[in-house]
């Protein structure tokens, strides 16, 4: 299949970056204090096989990968692996809360701008969407952070709960699911004030990304026949528009929603840093600053294989929503 | 119903002109922008390094914008700041097509082996997050302003490869070509009388589109200090100089602002030109920054 | 007998490039229960856009005037929540090409149900009996696995009969067919041609039967009305006016095609082309393309004349009585 292409691909990828530091990449990975240890040296190069011809250490990493052995982080000393384990479902809160805010505001929005083609409303929004997407993240959530948090004090300033509130114990690793499951709906509370800022600041590229997309999307498919015969049929104007056209226009709005995924770890370096929210993206960040490859390359590719994983989802959703694609 | 048709597409026409403004504030803005990166030397009441005045004063009459924590005028540092942003925006965009235009039209003219690998490879760009990439790479080779470019411009490449590819595949399936081809007249010439005009219009549109996607990207990977360095005046890093005061929120927002109007106007710019190009296409950017 | 819809000087214009453009100017016809009326023309004429005015399915910068009477009401003046209650259950359309005008996502169960759960608030079981009853009127082979199946999988022909069982789900006493035949293949055709009569003389359902094809009308039609660039040029039984045709026109439409009994006779085409609704002649519309014009044909817009009750032609030379006028 195409995808798996695609994943050994962003593991060549990942293997060309680690081997692009100049001078010995044992001493590069190690650090500073292993590297000059003869010992550690030899054991490093023989788990990674440097010794051995370029093509051969590719398969030696790439086994090593499938084994979820991504290397160690020079920050923290411990590999990769952990470190994603414990950042990604702080992200996946986020990032999660942030499609659903998108998808939902920016479909419908869309629905409404195709329906007002060309009037006040339609030049509106064009107008928002346009600005969502030209703003760029780290700035918007600043801004926020200062009108909403500093000036007008309606959310709390960073993290994912105040200090003093406990954690709920560990379901999913998101505070407010795990809140919800062990039914303390007072950490509930608290950790979405702390979740919806950074979530609708995310939110915003998407936001405007789905408008645009949505708007085009239904206004090709209004022009079809079936729309009029819908309406021939004396259907409420709500079933024509969410049952046949809203229907009918959803494969490439999916489509997009899948590759908005991307948009949104993108979004997360940026985001998370600001908000203090310990997930993948301040993980990601730190690493950059700290110029620790391994880290960022763990992320690189697991991020990628997120967004492998939703376009395959997207693929299956195409033959459920249209039946002319399934394979008969 | 073909009446009917004929009707309707003659108020769609109408109702385009009326979308014009738009464009229009697009150009004005990127135009402004344009000058202002040219004469930023002149148009500066301060120099951008100059630590001379007082740390931390809001904005005021002397300091439009106020100053930072080194005592430098805000004002001048974001007319600077575009002296750094707009033309390496204009360079990346430049590259971006150049390697990918010829990629991708080389792709879409041979076809076969040479087409699946390089829109393999397109795939593979973007099935990992702009940013990440961006960063790796950037982690890879060592911060600096170069280095950032050269990572953007990795990562910029496959759109304009695809939108290219497309085109020189629609063109050579074209009638005009395949009556060249029946009459033994050079393809090549042929693609190129009847590519060059197609190819304008969708070219046009992911480049301007492209250009505030470069600026934010460019801007965000400053901002985590991989690209351009302090002193230099830099939208991105000011706004994360800005992030470190607070309180001193000019610091931070005015750079930003810069940011949001420049690429807005693009992207008002790009739009307006698809819009009157092919109102139902969606081709241009999907992926952001 | 009182008709079930009288049509009296319908109007209407669509925005052209320089202003609203007259496509359909002052169109009278009346239909009967339980009979077939014919709407005859070449494409463009407005016959399309005149069935569309009766549902109100134009678009919205359309502008219409004029009467079009069904159960005690002008249908060209409801408002969207009453028109909603007409559409699909008492008038109903099917339309020319079923492929494009059936949702290529939706079951055939669910474009079947949706609509008779909402007008006769049928709950899902009972729609879906009636669904199947449509499928066996229509003659759609095994209606149980066709319910759960898609548009894609049937052939165009079936389409035709699937978008007729839509239209007749919610029991109208109206069904307006816009060129049903023409986008099927001959040998399929015939096969929906019986389908629609059968319904007449089953069902007692009025039918209006838009086409070009005189031969589909000549089989089927009780009554025929013949437009040209937007106005009636003929009307009558189909008797009449296909086989002693007065207009013009309907004369130089019938000599154009081939006579099933005579196939030596010369087809002659009209001369010329049909204007554009903007570019309509002064006078008779047809006077361009007219073998008998005559000066006055020119200047005055000739009236319908009646030349026996419910026959009326707008011409006032006699094909049969005039020789042929240079």
């Amino acid at each position: 299949m195409a995808l798996v292409l695609l994943a050994l691909g962003v593991t060549l990828i990942a293997f060309v970056l680690t081997h692009l530091v100049p001078g010995d990449p044992a001493e590069a990975n190690l650090g500073q204090r292993a590297g000059s240890d003869p010992v550690a040296v030899r054991v490093f190069r023989e788990r990674y096989g440097l010794d051995k011809p370029i093509p051969v250490q590719y398969v030696v990493y790439l086994s090593n990968l499938l084994h979820g052995d991504m290397g160690e982080s020079e920050q923290s000393r411990r590999p990769v692996r952990a470190d994603l384990g414990e950042y990604i479902p702080a992200t996946a809160e986020l990032a999660v809360t942030s499609i659903i805010l998108s998808g939902i505001l920016g479909v419908g929005l869309g629905v409404l701008a195709a329906l007002r083609r060309n009037q006040l409303t339609d030049q509106v929004l064009r107008v928002v969407s346009l600005g969502g997407m030209s703003m760029p993240s780290f700035w918007l959530a600043l801004v926020a952070l200062y009108v909403f948090f500093y000036q007008l004090s309606w959310v709390p300033g960073s993290g994912r709960l105040d200090p003093g509130v406990p954690i709920p114990p560990r379901a999913t690793g998101m505070i407010t699911l795990d809140a919800l499951l062990s039914g303390r709906m007072d950490v509930f509370g608290n950790a979405l004030q702390h979740l919806i800022l950074p979530a609708c600041v995310l939110a915003a590229f998407n936001m405007g990304l789905f408008t645009r997309f949505t708007r085009s999307a239904v206004l090709e498919v209004l022009e079809n026949d079936y729309v009029r015969t819908a309406r021939a049929k004396g259907l409420p104007e709500r079933a024509v528009i969410f049952g046949h056209v809203l229907r009918a226009a959803s494969p490439p709005i999916i489509t997009v929603i899948g590759l908005a995924f991307g948009n949104v770890m993108t979004g997360t370096v940026l985001v998370e840093n600001i908000f203090a929210w310990p997930g993948i993206g301040q993980y990601s960040f730190r690493s950059a600053t700290t110029l620790d490859l391994p880290a960022i390359v763990g992320v690189m590719l697991f991020v990628a294989l997120v967004y492998i994983l939703a376009n395959l989802v997207v693929d299956v959703l195409y033959g459920v929503i249209d039946p002319r694609v399934r394979l008969t | 119903m073909s009446v009917l048709s004929l009707r309707l597409r003659a108020t769609t026409v109408a109702a385009a002109a009326w979308l014009q403004p738009l464009a229009v504030v697009g150009i004005l803005f990127a135009g402004a922008w344009l000058i202002v990166a040219l004469l930023a030397p002149w148009l500066s009441p301060y120099d951008p390094l100059d630590q001379g005045a007082r740390l931390f004063q809001p904005p005021s009459v002397e300091h439009l914008f106020g100053t930072d924590d080194l005592g430098r005028d805000v004002f001048s540092r974001v007319l600077w700041g575009a002296r750094v942003s707009i033309p390496l925006a204009v360079l990346l965009v430049s590259l971006a097509f150049l390697i990918g235009g010829t990629l991708g039209a080389v792709a879409g003219y041979l076809g076969g082996w040479v087409d699946e690998l390089v829109m393999r490879a397109a795939d593979l760009v973007f099935a990992v997050p702009t940013i990440l990439l961006a960063m790796a790479v950037v982690a890879a080779l060592g911060p600096s302003l170069v280095h950032a470019v050269i990572a953007v411009v990795l990562v910029a490449w496959p759109g304009h490869a695809r939108v290219v590819r497309s085109l020189v595949r629609t063109t050579m399936q074209s009638d005009y070509v395949s009556v060249a081809r029946l009459l033994g007249a050079s393809v090549a010439r042929a693609l190129a009388v009847e590519v060059l005009p197609n190819v304008a219009g969708p070219v046009v549109v992911l480049a301007a589109l492209d250009m505030g996607n470069a600026i934010l990207l460019l801007s965000g990977l400053s901002f985590l200090g991989l690209g351009a360095r302090p002193p230099a005046a830099e939208w991105g890093s000011m706004v994360s100089t800005g992030a470190q005061h607070f309180e001193s929120w000019w610091m931070g927002v005015f750079p930003g602002l810069a940011i949001v109007s420049v690429v807005l106007a693009f992207n008002f710019l790009g739009d307006s030109l698809r819009d009157a190009l092919d109102p139902q296409s969606v081709t241009g950017r999907v992926r952001g920054a | 007998m009182k008709p079930l819809l009288e049509v009296a000087d319908l109007r209407i214009s669509l925005p052209g490039p320089h202003g609203m453009v007259p496509i359909v100017d002052g169109v009278d016809f009346e239909v009967h229960g339980g009979q077939i009326f014919g709407l005859a023309g070449e494409s463009g004429c407005g016959k399309t856009i005149t069935a569309l005015s009766l549902l109100g399915l134009l678009p919205a910068q359309a502008r219409t005037s004029g009467r079009a009477e069904f159960g005690g009401r002008n249908l060209l003046t409801l408002k969207s929540a009453e028109l909603r209650h007409v559409r699909g259950r008492q008038v109903a359309m099917v339309f020319q090409d079923p492929t494009s005008s059936l949702h290529p996502m939706l079951s055939i169960e669910h474009q079947l149900t949706e609509h008779p759960r909402v007008h006769l608030h049928m709950d899902q079981k009972q729609a879906r009996r009636r669904a199947l009853d449509l499928l066996e009127q229509v003659r759609i082979p095994d209606p149980e696995t066709a319910l759960h199946a898609y548009p894609h999988q049937f052939s165009g022909g079936m389409r035709q009969r699937i978008q007729i069982a839509m239209a007749l789900a919610c029991e109208p006493s109206l069904l307006i067919a816009d060129e049903p035949t023409t986008a099927l293949d001959v040998t399929v055709q015939a096969g929906i041609l019986r389908l629609i009569n059968g319904l007449r003389q089953t069902a007692g359902l009025a039918v209006i039967l838009i086409t070009h094809d005189l031969g589909v009308l000549s089989a089927l039609a009780d009554t025929v009305t013949v437009m040209y660039a937007g106005r009636v040029v003929e009307a009558g039984s189909t008797a009449h006016v296909l086989q002693r045709s007065r207009h013009p026109y309907t004369r130089g439409l019938l000599d154009s095609l081939p006579h099933p009994e005579k196939p030596d006779q010369p087809l002659v085409p009209i001369r010329g082309t049909p204007p554009s609704p903007a570019e309509r002649p002064p006078g008779c519309v047809f006077h361009t393309r007219c073998m008998y014009a005559v000066e006055n044909c020119r200047r005055e817009v000739p009236p319908l004349i009646e030349l026996s009750p419910g026959r009326v032609a707008a011409c006032p030379v006699d094909p049969f009585a005039t020789e042929l006028v240079a």
